[in-house]
């Protein structure tokens, strides 16, 4: 073990230098038995690899010669990795086997190893293993290549294999360029490290019958598709003998089934029907004039149950073609001599399975010629008015691939079809595939919308808010009542009453007094300060303010106004003249007053005043003195302003000296308090 | 002499006070005084509860509404206004029977309560009682001629019915007392729209836009123009709604969707991205966008929109449709077949088409 270990470093380390190892003694002088053994080896290998070229050149499978002759190579190979024709070898019989993607790193190797001395078919194979790797242009400039290098006596007997991988090189690179709307998923609950084959539907593609060489030959198998899946899978063990078994074709009705086996290595069609839950034993399908010394395969029943397709080497050439057989009779006693399918799905190369649609106007079958890109590709045609099939078109990637694809059986609605395939990415071996297809392009739906009823769209604003109401003050009215009467003989008189508004200066309520009372009534609303201006002919007119409290219900004031003689002497005063504290601004709201008494001078144009101030005993003599003489000039000023001559006015202050009332109470001091004026001249 | 008395209450006053200087006219005078100051205090009382139930209704507290107005209602049972604006407060409560009585005694004290009546309708309205609401814009209509709306409301309810002959008739009515109505006008193109005159239709909603140049009308008569196969005018016409409204995420959805039928999906594509940048929430648009996404094999941006638009609306057949085509070429066939399915039990044929043929 220690020198084999030593031996495989030894020759990885030459392989980083890309060195040919040929197999010659004198390169393994240390590892004599292996050296030996390795020997043999290749020898072995070399004969089924010649087996597997003529049964190819032949047209014939041959991926249990290639895979014998891997039993031998590979263990040559591990021996000495870096010989040149070996690594060919190993790529080549892999090539031919159904792991053929495992070709590829040999095949480099060789090349790699060999250099410019590679053998000219090394470039035949890699064309094949990038064809496989889907680089159809490098595929096909190594077929050319090959076609270049190989002398005529090598080239001759794989000149039509040459030519026709060159052409598939061609059709790779136009078909991959294509889209096809279908995806093929390898259907894994079906599929063994093994190889399963032949998968065959019913119409509703509720069953599935296929085949799998697990056991070492190949039963027959059956599942359901429950929820979309496959389940129940069980062989078929009525069907299954110790050969091989092959499932190829399931009766729309699901009730019949054909299938080959093999007597004395050649096979022919058999039937099995469904009986309850079991097959019968299968019999012999079509008479012996069909069911030739030749090989009978994989058949399929046509929609009207007159005919039978079915794959054949019987016929001209040895090839493996489709033909058919119709029967005779209802009882299918008799059959009619096979007949071929014709030139046009017929070709030249290998034809490997068929299948008839249920429209009986569809055929799918498995060819290697036509425009395969690259081992058995699934072609479909149809029969035209005249009963002719027509040409075939590949059914395009990803159905089809470089790979072997076979046994393409489709659902009644072309839904879903199956098949197998060797390609990359399996279980092993033959894998069943699934391909959906995606039918008409299924366009997504737009939609729009509108607004189309207005008030639906742009609402009406909801007018109807409540709006509030200007709240009238509950202000109580007081009675205000009275008598006008002459101050000196307390005689009714009757006077005008003028009710002004302090806050305002507008008039409120203007009423005479009666004339034989004196007495006058009316009603002011309570809480404000209202003047009152009393007018009678011959008198001084008279004025006072006065607040009206808030109140109850049933409020009144009564007030008697005594009115002056316009007498020379006699003194008013001025009870709504107001000014501030300390101050001899005429306030505003005196001015109603003073202009009834500017009233008064112009309606008597002979009269002259003096006007006089007076404060209370509050504070200094001087200063109520000065304040008092003050305000009677600013008084004076108003009156002057408004047009009055000011030689009819005087204007004198008199401090505290002229008290009307005693000092000593509130009320007094308020009274005492006051603008006067006293007529001088009349 | 100056008294303030603002409303029409007066309540007589008997108390008397001994005075012996006054005469019984200054007496009667006197408590006559007294009686306005009474009444006064009661007026200030009712306007304040008045205005409490004011400011309550526009706080929307219309329980509290309505109890101030009832308090109104107690001081002064002849308050049209009270019985009104306490019918609208029960109306917002959606107790639209007793609204109606509201309304009604409203009404009944004051015969020149118009919008009492038509309030009463839109109550019915509400009831789904179309035909006493029919009814009632009649008897509005025929104390009040000039109501225009009134015609206008009875052309939406027969719109809504589906009955567009007498839509129409209504609607026209709305337009003879108002010609300027750019509502009617809009709407009686809606009903010439249904029963396919588009010429008619067209023509109205023109005449709507003149009057009242809305966004929404201009994307009608955009709508109207494509179903009447005239595409260029429909986009003329959505491009003038979003001038009208630069926020209008319904325009730009629906000129997307013309886009999207002349194939111009690049177009179509920018439209449908606007209005959902206006709304995110904007199902419609999401599910269109998502068609661009799908035909651009741009799948799981197609399916995020439509799981969105799904998310919003859960009952949206064309989302699940969508969502359905989207999840199948993703390979979830599965949830395409759920989608499908759903899409046909809310009542979408061509669901069920895709589900038997793919998912059977």
């Amino acid at each position: 073990m220690k020198q084999f270990i030593t031996l495989v470093l030894s020759l990885m380390t030459c392989g980083l230098f890309a060195q040919d190892v040929a197999f010659k003694k004198g390169n393994f002088k240390d590892y004599k038995a292996g050296f030996e053994k390795a020997k043999a080896n290749l020898e072995s290998g070399d004969e089924w690899l010649e087996k597997g070229k003529a049964q190819v050149l032949s047209m014939v499978y041959a991926a249990n010669e290639y895979s014998k002759a891997l039993e031998f190579y590979l263990p040559a190979q591990e021996f000495n990795p870096n010989n040149a024709d070996l690594n060919r070898k190993v790529g080549h019989a892999y090539l031919y086997t159904n792991t053929p993607y495992k070709a590829m790193p040999f095949l480099k190797k060789s090349l790699e190893l060999a250099g410019d001395d590679a053998e000219p078919f090394l470039y035949f194979l890699l064309g094949k293993a990038y064809q496989l790797e889907q680089d159809f242009e490098e595929a096909e400039k190594s077929f050319l290549r090959y076609g270049t290098l190989a002398s005529d006596k090598e080239l001759e007997p794989y000149k039509k294999l040459n030519r026709k991988h060159i052409k598939e090189s061609k059709s790779g690179a136009e078909i991959f360029g294509m889209k096809t709307r279908v995806w093929v998923d390898n259907v894994k609950e079906l599929n063994s490290f093994y190889d399963d084959i032949a998968p065959s539907i019913s119409a509703d593609g509720s069953e599935i019958i296929f085949n799998t060489n697990k056991s070492g030959n190949f039963d027959i198998y059956s599942a359901e598709r429950k929820n979309r899946k496959w389940q129940s899978l069980k062989a078929l063990n009525s069907l299954n003998s110790e050969g091989d078994d092959v499932s190829s074709s399931l009766a729309y009705d699901g009730q019949r089934l054909l299938l080959f086996k093999y007597t004395d290595s050649q096979s022919d069609i058999y039937e099995s029907k469904l009986k309850g839950t079991e097959w019968s034993e299968p019999k012999l399908k079509m008479s012996k004039v069909v069911n030739t010394d030749a090989n009978e395969t994989f058949a399929s029943y046509d929609p009207q149950d007159i005919k039978v397709y079915f794959i054949t080497d019987g016929g001209y050439g040895g090839d493996k073609n489709i033909s058919f057989s119709g029967k005779k009779d209802m009882k299918e006693t008799f059959w009619g001599k096979a007949q071929s399918a014709g030139q046009e799905v017929n070709s030249g190369f290998q034809e490997g399975s068929v299948y008839m649609a249920a429209d009986g106007k569809t055929m799918y079958f498995c060819s290697q010629g036509h425009t395969s890109i690259g081992g058995y590709d699934v072609f479909v045609s149809y029969r035209n008015e005249l009963g002719l099939w027509g040409e075939p078109i590949n059914m395009g990637y990803p159905i089809n691939t470089p790979y072997d694809e076979l046994y393409f059986s489709i659902s009644a609605n072309g839904k879903k079809a199956y098949f197998a395939s060797n390609r990359d990415g399996g279980n092993g071996g033959m894998d069943i595939y699934c391909a959906t297809f995606w039918g008409e392009p299924k366009k997504p739906t737009v939609a729009s919308e509108d607004n189309l009823i207005a008030s639906i769209a742009s609402p009406i604003e909801d007018t109807y808010i409540p709006k509030s109401v200007e709240v009238t003050l509950a202000n109580s009215l007081t009675v205000f009542k009275g008598r006008i009467l002459d101050g000196l003989l307390q005689d009714p008189i009757e006077a005008e009453i003028k009710i002004f508004d302090n806050a305002t200066g507008d008039v409120y309520a203007v009423m005479r007094s009666n004339s034989a009372t004196g007495k006058f009534l009316l009603s002011l609303p309570s809480g404000l300060n209202y003047g009152i201006s009393v007018e009678a002919e011959g008198y001084l007119f008279h004025s006072e303010n006065f607040n009206l409290p808030e109140g109850s219900a049933y409020n009144m004031i009564n007030k008697d106004i005594e009115l002056k003689n316009i007498d020379i002497g006699s003194k008013i005063a001025l009870r709504n003249v107001f000014f501030d504290t300390g101050k001899a601004e005429v306030k505003i709201d005196s001015y109603p007053e003073l202009d009834r008494l500017i009233q008064l001078m112009t309606d008597v144009p002979s009269l002259k005043i003096e006007l006089s101030g007076h404060t209370d005993n509050v504070g200094g003599d001087a200063a109520n003195q000065k304040l008092s003489q003050r305000r009677a000039e600013a008084v004076r000023a108003y009156l002057v302003s408004r047009s009055v001559d000011g030689s009819r006015v005087t204007a004198m202050g008199y401090g505290a000296s002229r008290p009307v009332n005693s000092n000593n109470t509130k009320a007094g001091r308020a009274n005492n308090r006051r603008t006067e004026f006293e007529i001088t001249a009349n | 002499m100056s008294v303030v008395f603002s409303m029409g209450l007066f309540w007589a006053y008997g108390q008397q006070e001994a005075d012996s200087t006054l005469t019984s006219e200054e007496i009667q005078f006197r408590d006559s005084i007294a009686a306005i100051n009474t009444n006064n205090v009661l007026i200030q009382e009712i306007q304040e509860s008045y205005n409490a139930g004011a400011e309550d209704f526009a706080s929307s507290n219309f329980k509290e509404a309505i109890t101030s107005f009832e308090s109104v209602i107690v001081l002064d049972s002849a308050n049209a206004d009270a019985y009104f604006n306490k019918g609208l407060s029960h109306k917002e409560l959606k107790n639209y029977e007793v609204a109606i009585s509201d309304f009604e005694s409203a009404f009944s004290i004051d015969d020149s309560y118009f919008d009492a009546i038509f309030n009463i309708a839109k109550c019915y309205e509400l009831l789904n009682n179309k035909e006493l609401a029919l009814s009632t814009y009649d008897r509005l209509l025929s104390i009040d001629p000039s109501r225009a709306e009134a015609a206008y409301n009875q052309g939406v309810l027969y719109y809504l019915q589906k009955d567009y002959d007498n839509a129409i008739k209504a609607y026209s009515k709305a337009i003879k007392i108002d010609p300027y109505y750019a509502y009617a006008l809009n709407d009686r193109g809606s009903c010439f729209r249904a029963l396919e005159d588009y010429d008619k239709a067209i023509a109205d909603y023109l005449e709507a836009s003149k009057n009242d140049p809305q966004a929404f009308i201009f994307n009608n008569l955009a709508s109207a123009y494509r179903k009447a196969g005239d595409k260029d005018q429909a986009i003329d016409f959505y491009t003038k709604a979003i001038q009208s409204d630069a926020n209008y995420e319904m325009a730009y959805n629906n000129r997307g969707t013309v886009y999207f039928e002349s194939e111009n999906y690049d177009m179509a594509l920018k439209d449908f991205k606007k209005a959902i940048e206006i709304n995110s929430d904007y199902a419609m648009a999401l599910c269109n966008r998502a068609a661009i996404y799908h035909l651009q094999e741009h799948y799981t941006g197609a399916l995020a929109d439509l799981e969105q638009a799904v998310k919003l609306q859960p009952k949206n057949v064309t989302a699940l449709l969508n969502r359905g085509i989207t999840r199948e070429m993703l390979r979830d066939v599965e949830g395409a077949c759920q989608d499908w399915q759903k899409a046909y039990q809310l009542g979408m044929e061509k669901a069920n088409e895709y589900y038997i043929n793919n998912c059977e």
